[in-house]
């Protein structure tokens, strides 16, 4: 009985043992055959390592690109600024003003110092248009997208350009702290998710001390950049538009 | 009474048995050769004689079976040393850093002057011996991996001395089209067409000739699309100047990926290389 009992003891043991070895084993070899396929030979160290010695003779070739194409004068648009249009909506319970965000919005939209640069005027329709301006409430946000969109920050979706409203009333505490003006965080805000809309991602600060990019994320961090509202000289560019820097 | 013997040195001799009677009271043992005749002397002989023409060849065959397994076993010895000796050699060879062309030609030149493994028609004969078998099986298999060890190594020196040789062409042209905030097609359609040529002259080595190809394909392809650019614009053809620059970024996609092929090939080359080193170093 006892020796029945040990037997049974060691055979789980020895199929336990196996069983763990095995699962951590597998994922062990697959990482090795996963680095082995992926990792060149290091010269110096690996016996017959030539392959390093190759990208650099590969990197131009590698890295070969078009260079930057000036729109011919003659293909611009014939006469005045290139309109682009939106529709202002708002969504949710608003405790903001929408007639007075959608006034300071288009001022915004085309003041000199914005995307109006782009040689484009920001038209307001009552329907339709290339894009929603929309200020929503905060509780609101993830209407739009439940991944893309939070209740802490505005966002882009699609035609869909939201202010939220939390920061449309009270800004942002990194931008806050800096010691910019409610107003100027407003102007950013739009200028920022209208960025997006226009074919702009995330940008960082380039080094404190400098002029943040209007694409960077400054209600997050300024990470030592000088808070700014408006669109820097070498973001003047709008893929969605067909606007080359 | 006198009788006939043959005594033991076969000479007949004439023996007076009278005076070798046994004594008296003794009984006389002394039988005549009644079974031995006077002929059995003869038969002797040839019994001797017989005996001594099988010894000589047995001994013969049995020296020449201690020699042949004495020289099988050397030979068998000689294997295992060619072997050890190149699995050596291969090891030393590729302590070398192998940074360009030159480095890679003098370690595949290091591999081709490898001790040969002993064969020839007598180890063919003698492979039905066992154990030089195995030995002279084993040194041709280290020696065959040591050859493709060579052949890859051959492959990829002639590459990296083809493309060192395209590589400051390919710079040549990147900084030409870069070399104002913006393109001048003219000018671009002219760089482009420069190292086309300039490629074309180039011999490249057999595992890279349809890469040379491609390259040269694209670079005359962003030649004439650069020059339709400039034409497109000059007519303020809008349509055209468009599908220039749509198809310009496609070439230089294609060019691209020529690099992310050839590279490929060389990872593939590396593989085999080190896969080789390995089996070679192995104890």
């Amino acid at each position: 009985m006892y020796s029945k009992k040990r037997h049974f003891f060691w055979g789980v043991a020895v199929v336990v043992l196996a069983a763990a070895s095995f699962a951590v084993g597998l994922p062990l070899a697959a990482r090795a055959l996963e680095s082995d396929a992926l990792q060149a030979c290091a010269s110096g160290r690996d016996s017959y390592c030539f392959a390093p010695a190759f990208s650099a003779q590969l990197a131009p070739l590698a890295t070969v690109a078009m260079p930057k194409l000036a729109t011919p004068n003659w293909m611009a648009a014939p006469s005045g600024p290139r309109v682009v249009t939106y529709r202002l909506e708002g969504h949710g319970d608003l405790t903001a003003d929408l007639g007075e965000f959608g006034q300071f919005a288009a001022a915004t939209l085309n003041d000199p110092r914005g995307w109006s640069r782009l040689g484009v005027r920001f038209d307001q329709v009552a329907s339709g248009g290339d894009f929603v301006l929309v200020l929503s409430a905060a509780s609101r946000m993830t209407d739009f997208s439940a991944t893309g969109c939070d209740t802490t920050y505005s966002c882009n979706v699609g035609n869909n350009v939201v202010i939220n409203e939390d920061r449309w009333k009270g800004g942002a505490p990194a931008w806050n702290d800096s010691g910019a003006s409610l107003e100027g965080y407003r102007q950013m805000v739009v200028n920022h998710e209208t960025g997006h809309w226009l074919g702009h991602g995330h940008r960082k600060c380039a080094s404190p001390g400098q002029v943040a990019a209007v694409m960077q994320q400054q209600s997050m961090s300024l990470s030592g950049c000088i808070a700014n509202s408006w669109p820097l000289t070498d973001e003047m560019y709008a893929p969605r538009l067909g606007i080359r820097s | 009474m006198k009788q006939l013997f043959t005594n033991r040195h076969g000479t007949k001799v004439q023996v007076d048995t009278d005076l070798v009677a046994a004594p008296p009271g003794l009984p006389d043992t002394t039988e005549p050769r009644a079974a031995v005749p006077a002929a059995t002397g003869q038969g002797r002989t040839r019994r001797r004689l017989s005996r001594t023409i099988w010894l000589v060849p047995g001994v013969a065959v049995l020296l020449a079976v201690i020699v042949g397994i004495g020289g099988l076993e050397w030979k068998t010895a000689q294997a295992h040393q060619v072997q050890a000796a190149l699995r050596s050699d291969v090891q030393q060879a590729g302590k070398v850093p192998l940074k360009d062309q030159a480095s890679m030609n003098q370690v595949a030149a290091r591999l081709a002057a490898l001790p040969v493994c002993p064969g020839g028609r007598l180890g063919r004969y003698f492979t039905w011996y066992p154990r030089f078998s195995a030995a002279r099986q084993a040194c041709l298999t280290s020696a065959a991996q040591a050859t493709q060890l060579h052949d890859t190594l051959a492959e990829a020196a002639a590459a990296s001395g083809y493309l060192a040789r395209l590589q400051p062409l390919i710079a040549v042209a990147i900084s030409a089209q870069n070399s104002a905030v913006y393109a001048v097609p003219d000018d671009a359609a002219a760089v482009w067409l420069t190292f086309a040529d300039a490629q074309a002259a180039l011999t490249p080595p057999p595992a890279l000739s349809s890469i040379h190809q491609r390259i040269r394909t694209e670079a005359t392809a962003l030649a004439g699309e650069w020059a339709t650019l400039a034409h497109a614009d000059e007519v303020h053809d809008a349509a055209a100047f468009t599908a220039a620059e749509t198809a310009l970024a496609g070439h230089y996609q294609a060019l691209r990926a020529a690099a992310d092929d050839t590279a490929e090939l060389v990872a593939g080359w590396q593989a085999s290389a080190s896969r080789l080193g390995r089996l070679l170093s192995a104890p």
